[in-house]
């Protein structure tokens, strides 16, 4: 069948014939064909004859009304399916919706913003925390105390304690790891490798500077610090001194829990600033002062500090008072120099301490020295190196680093193993109460302690059987170490070139 | 004043008046479901056709743009599903001589069996004439039938059935005529045998 010719092909007006028989001419058109069709013969016998075609399938094939069921359920069911389309949104939006309502558009977009978060991390760092560098020292920390009247300390016990509690729990899980020590009227704070110093010029109501080895650190006090501290107006003007934060010292209780030598009884965590006044058990270079600040503030540390000065007081202290105990340092037997005592002007009277329960987080970080270091005391301990092991150890501990329990266990194990029990026994004592180490950790090692002892013991028999003459004198000069390390555990610290009379446990 | 157009309502629904698209249904249920009626020549099958037509409608209703009009896009959807309908159809259909040969069952291939009686009413020529149209009409090439019947039935101008359809006017038209002439022959040879046996 050939569809590409008409009959009419030769006739223009004659292809016209169906549009007219259709009516879909235009008027002039239709009066053209009309002018035509009265000329042209074909054109009236095909009109005439289409015409009645048409007329017969009118008749044959009349429009029929659909069913019953087209215009009930059916139409029903669509009027219903067409109720249940929702109708379109934004064109904006049409890629996301695609995205959410397309599970494998999902699972890409999912892979990508994870596998972008970590391309990212891994190029920052590897997956491990960046190095610190100076810019990133500016941490938020404990803002300045003022001291608090003492004649409303009794008075405030049940809201401190309450205070206490819930600032303890907030920096509970603050990891610094080194002690705050403070000597020479200085206040002196250890985290990570940062030596934290005040400095008056620096302070402010919401700041607090430190000077540490690698500049200077700028404290921020923790928002709602800020709110308390600007919802109480102060009575008097704000202190020079500030008062270190007490918690610094809980973080570091793990080291002096063993030690019940401590000196709780003046309990004063104050960064004295240099040139300003501060109070304290030691005091600052400048006169001390008394801050009669917002008791609000007070509350807290002294609530704390109630707390933590019966028997039990751990950490407290660190930030004020040289704990009379072996620091790793020490282990060298090089010798230092005591702190002094502090001045009688600065030290107030035994329940006066004011310390203020503000963290100051010392930001710590990996850095390659400290890290390269790490890793060789780690392979010198286990290479049975012990020596080295531990002279690493102590210069990671000068360097002010975080030293994990694991490294604190094989320093344990290197002492007892260079036939230093007695301190090896002292350090695990140290470590049982930190939470971190498991039992059957501590267990070992002290098994290993205590049969590296017994080994010893024989020798030493046998040593003092063979020179029974030189005993005497061995045991004197013992003996004088022993209460010279006792009366003076700094002095055994060796000297640092930045702070020569830091002691820490850790 | 509302525009009650075919596009207007399908707008309408589109932002989601559904009364519009009812009103669109009410209007063309009646020439779409003839449509399809007459070109898979089975009435449920219609119905579902039809019914199906109308969804097609909803599905693509975010899809519908101005420039289409309205009745074109309907009529393609209904001819694409006739044709696939047809398509199916075309393997288990029989003719049966019981089966009616109109769309009313009351005439048969037998009743129209010559019985060898010589009187034949009017009534009875006139049922001829329209069974043997009809047979004309499905006799009808596919390509030439559709056109015939989106002409005479769903009444669609040339170029729309050229849209509908998917070719040149030309080729729409020239296919209307052919389909046109082969109507007009078998009722010429019915006229004929009518005459001779008068």
């Amino acid at each position: 069948m050939s569809d590409t010719t008409t009959p009419h092909s030769t006739n223009d007006a004659c292809e016209q014939l169906l549009d007219y028989v259709y009516g879909e001419l235009d008027e002039a058109r239709k009066r053209t064909f009309e002018e035509h069709l009265a000329t042209c013969a074909r054109c009236q016998t095909e009109a005439a004859s289409f015409g009645r075609v048409r007329s017969a399938v009118k008749r044959v094939m009349p429009a029929v009304e659909p069913s019953g069921n087209v215009n009930g359920a059916l139409h029903a069911q669509l009027m219903h399916a067409a109720a249940q389309r929702k109708p379109r949104r934004g064109a904006l939006l049409s890629f996301p919706r695609k995205i959410v309502q397309h599970p494998a558009w999902a699972m890409a977009a999912m892979f990508t913003i994870v596998g972008g978060a970590i391309a990212i991390n891994w190029s920052r760092g590897k997956m491990a925390m960046p190095a610190m560098s100076e810019s990133d020292q500016k941490v938020a920390a404990a803002p300045p105390m003022p001291e608090p009247i003492a004649a409303e300390r009794q008075s405030d016990k049940p809201m401190a304690a309450a205070e206490a509690s819930v600032e303890k729990n907030k920096y509970k899980e603050l990891q610094t790891p080194k002690t705050g020590l403070l000597e020479d009227g200085k206040s002196r704070l250890k985290g990570g490798d940062l030596a934290a110093k005040a400095k008056d010029e620096e302070v402010s109501a919401d700041k607090l500077a430190l000077d540490t080895p690698t500049g200077t650190l700028t404290v921020q006090r923790p928002a709602p610090h800020r709110a308390v501290a600007t919802a109480t107006p102060a009575k008097e003007a704000p202190p020079k001194s500030r008062k270190v934060s007490s918690n610094v010292g809980a973080k570091f209780d793990d080291a002096f829990l063993a030690d019940g030598t401590t000196d709780h009884g003046n309990v004063n965590g104050v960064i004295g600033g240099a040139g300003g006044a501060s109070s304290g058990a030691l005091g600052g270079e400048g006169a001390a002062s008394k801050s009669s600040a917002p008791d609000s503030l007070s509350r807290a540390g002294k609530a704390e500090l109630q707390e933590q000065a019966p028997g039990r007081d751990r950490g407290y202290a660190a930030a004020t008072q040289p704990p009379k105990k072996q620091t790793w340092g020490a282990q060298n037997g090089a010798p230092a120099q005591a702190p002094p005592p502090p001045p009688a002007a600065t030290v107030p009277a035994s329940p006066s301490p004011v310390v203020s329960s503000r963290s100051v987080q010392a930001p710590t970080g990996p850095n390659k020295e400290t890290e390269t270091l790490r890793k060789k005391a780690e392979e010198a301990a286990r290479s049975g190196r012990c020596d080295e092991a531990i002279k690493m150890y102590q210069e990671l501990d000068k360097l002010s680093q975080f030293i994990t329990p694991t490294e604190r266990l094989n320093y344990v194990r290197c002492l007892s193993q260079r036939g230093r029990q007695e301190e090896a026994l002292k350090r695990l004592d140290e470590l049982k109460n930190d939470k971190r180490m498991t039992n059957s950790e501590l267990q070992k090692v002290e098994t290993e302690i205590s049969d590296a002892r017994r080994r010893q013991e024989p020798r030493a028999e046998k040593k003092a059987a063979k020179k029974p003459a030189a005993a005497p004198a061995a045991r004197a000069v013992e003996q004088q170490q022993q209460r010279a390390t006792d009366a003076a555990p700094a002095e055994s610290a060796p000297a640092r070139p930045t702070d020569t009379k830091t002691q820490k446990a850790y | 004043m509302r525009d009650d157009s075919d596009e207007s309502l399908m707008f309408r629904y589109r932002d989601g008046d559904v009364r519009a698209f009812e009103l669109l249904v009410t209007r063309h249920r009646k020439p779409v479901f003839n449509f399809i009626l007459r070109f898979v020549r089975d009435t449920a099958q219609a119905e579902d056709v039809t019914q199906e037509t109308f969804l097609r409608l909803i599905k693509g209703a975010d899809a519908y743009e101005r420039q289409a009009k309205f009745t074109t896009w309907l009529y393609t959807i209904a001819r694409n599903l006739c044709v696939d309908a047809a398509r199916r159809g075309k393997h288990r259909k029989a003719a049966s001589l019981d089966a009616p040969v109109d769309e009313e069952g009351s005439v048969s291939l037998l009743d129209l069996v010559p019985d060898g009686g010589a009187a034949v009413d009017r009534q009875v020529q006139s049922r001829e004439l329209a069974v043997r149209l009809r047979q004309a009409i499905e006799a009808l090439p596919d390509e030439q039938r559709e056109i015939f019947l989106l002409r005479e039935v769903a009444d669609l101008q040339f170029n729309e059935i050229a849209a509908v359809v998917g070719c040149p006017e030309n080729t729409v038209k020239s296919r209307m005529r052919y389909a046109l002439e082969k109507l007009r022959e078998a009722l010429e040879e019915y006229r004929d045998l009518a005459r001779a046996v008068q």
